[in-house]
């Protein structure tokens, strides 16, 4: 035994396990970054969204605290599994078996000695556990690599939901794997707190599914132009300006000085467009149709006598607004609160409106009969 | 044209005196592209003696703002004469920015 090396008062074949693993530690090391920056890859290519990856290296003192308590179940250091572990946590349930099958296609899988601890539990019994895997590299992530039995080293995968490692976390603080009982309203209260917990998971699920389905029901309604039927929210506005609505409008505006036009989003508009009372896309639209030429007069009049030649995409759609406001009796203080929704409160958004209400007021739309 | 540059933090703090025009804003545009470090994420821009902008002036403005804005900074101008506040509105760029 090497003299340096603390000694847990082990038994000779615990010590021995205990000796292999501090001659293979640098490959335990080798093989976690192996298995974590695979892990990221396949996953950043999947596009799936997680909450995170994390992993570790069991220590010698968690080692040898294993073998104090069950060392004569491992024959060689090699039958611990747990040595090399990491985890993928996920936001939703589904994710977790979709992970899983980016892991077998990524790593070999004994599956064996690999659980789904999710489905493990019987009626009466508690847990809110995850999945697990016990892997090995294949031989193209061993390719190159000096650090000897890196192919032979086993490793877990853990694969589980937010919720699921709340779970886990909190009631492995409570050391109800420890061996030692915990009363039984502990246990009781555990096994309500992991009930709660599966079924915020499903109604997570649900919710994500419900609003997919919503989403691509609106995309429908929006491209198959019934505007009638879309209220106006985030997600549907956001479905209406990948038609370019406003597009018309901005080339016009921006063909007065052959100006360069700027992408900026009109998403921030949403907001102005929901104070002003508009509760469908219906009520975009018809507002668009009837106010594009006087926003054309506006940005004429404005534009025409400068050789300013660079705008921003959403001026068309702010000029849109401007003289709807005008037009229905908004006035500066109209204008003023537009300016405040979109940019911010500054005692700039109300010289501001002064200065576009004395502007539009001589436009033909400022009169009656337009 | 003249410039006054100030870092304090992650804020750099510019003067402009002068007019922003084609022939100015390389000058304006070299300037602070030297000046704007990786660090800086809010510009913010005195503009009360500024006294005229033309597109190449709102050019620089708009790379400042394309810099800072990925960094979850912005670009803030203060003090707007008349002037430069009515192209800035006119362009639609007065909502991209922080006018103070």
């Amino acid at each position: 035994m090497d003299s340096r090396a603390k000694d847990y008062g082990l038994d000779l074949h615990c010590t021995m396990i205990l000796e292999a693993y501090r001659e293979f530690l640098p490959s335990f090391r080798r093989v976690l970054e192996i298995v974590l920056s695979e892990l990221q890859r396949i996953i950043d290519e999947s596009g799936l969204f997680i909450s995170g990856i994390e992993g570790r290296v069991k220590t010698e003192e968690s080692l040898a605290g294993k073998l104090e308590l069950k060392g004569s179940k491992y024959r060689t250091l090699c039958d611990i599994t747990d040595i090399v572990g990491a985890r993928v946590i996920t936001f939703y349930g589904e994710d977790v078996d979709k992970i899983s099958s980016l892991v077998d296609k990524a790593f070999d899988v004994d599956w064996k000695e690999s659980v789904d601890k999710r489905r493990l539990h019987a009626l009466d019994s508690f847990g809110y556990d995850s999945l697990h895997y016990i892997c090995s590299l294949p031989e193209r992530l061993c390719e190159g690599e000096s650090l000897p039995a890196l192919k032979d080293i086993r490793f877990e995968i853990q694969m589980r939901t937010v919720l699921q490692h709340a779970w886990a976390t909190i009631s492995h603080d409570t050391g109800y794997k420890s061996g030692f009982e915990i009363p039984r309203e502990h246990l009781r209260n555990l096994n309500r707190l992991a009930g709660v917990l599966e079924l915020a998971d499903e109604q997570f699920s649900l919710i994500r599914s419900s609003i997919n389905d919503y989403r691509r029901k609106v995309d429908s309604l929006v491209k198959g132009g019934k505007f009638e039927e879309v209220l106006l929210d985030g997600d549907t506005f956001r479905s209406y300006l990948e038609l370019n609505p406003f597009e018309f409008l901005m080339k016009r505006i921006a063909m007065i000085n052959q100006a360069e036009i700027q992408k900026s989003s009109s998403m921030p508009y949403l907001k102005v467009l929901q104070d002003l009372g508009f509760t469908t896309l219906a009520d975009v639209e018809n507002m668009r149709i009837r106010y594009t030429d006087a926003a054309y007069h506006l940005a004429v009049s404005q534009l025409g006598g400068t050789d300013i030649d660079i705008i921003t995409s959403s001026v068309a759609l702010q000029d849109l607004l401007t003289v709807y406001i005008i037009s229905n009796g908004g006035g500066e203080k109209g204008l003023e609160k537009m300016y405040t929704t979109v940019g911010g409160p500054s005692a700039y958004n109300a010289v501001r409106a002064k200065q576009v209400f004395a502007a539009a007021a001589e436009l033909p739309f400022m009169k009656k009969d337009f | 044209m003249e410039l006054n540059f100030v870092k304090e933090g992650i804020t750099l703090s510019i003067t402009v005196k002068g007019r922003l025009d084609t022939i100015t804003s390389g000058d304006f545009m070299t300037a602070v592209m030297e000046k704007l470090e990786e660090d800086v994420a809010i510009v913010s821009i005195d503009c009360s003696e500024l006294t005229y902008i033309s597109s190449s002036g709102l050019r620089v403005f708009m790379t400042i703002y394309k810099k800072t804005a990925p960094k979850g900074g912005k670009l803030i101008l203060k003090n707007l004469t008349p002037q430069v506040g009515e192209v800035l509105n006119i362009t639609g760029m007065a909502n991209l920015f922080t006018i103070e």
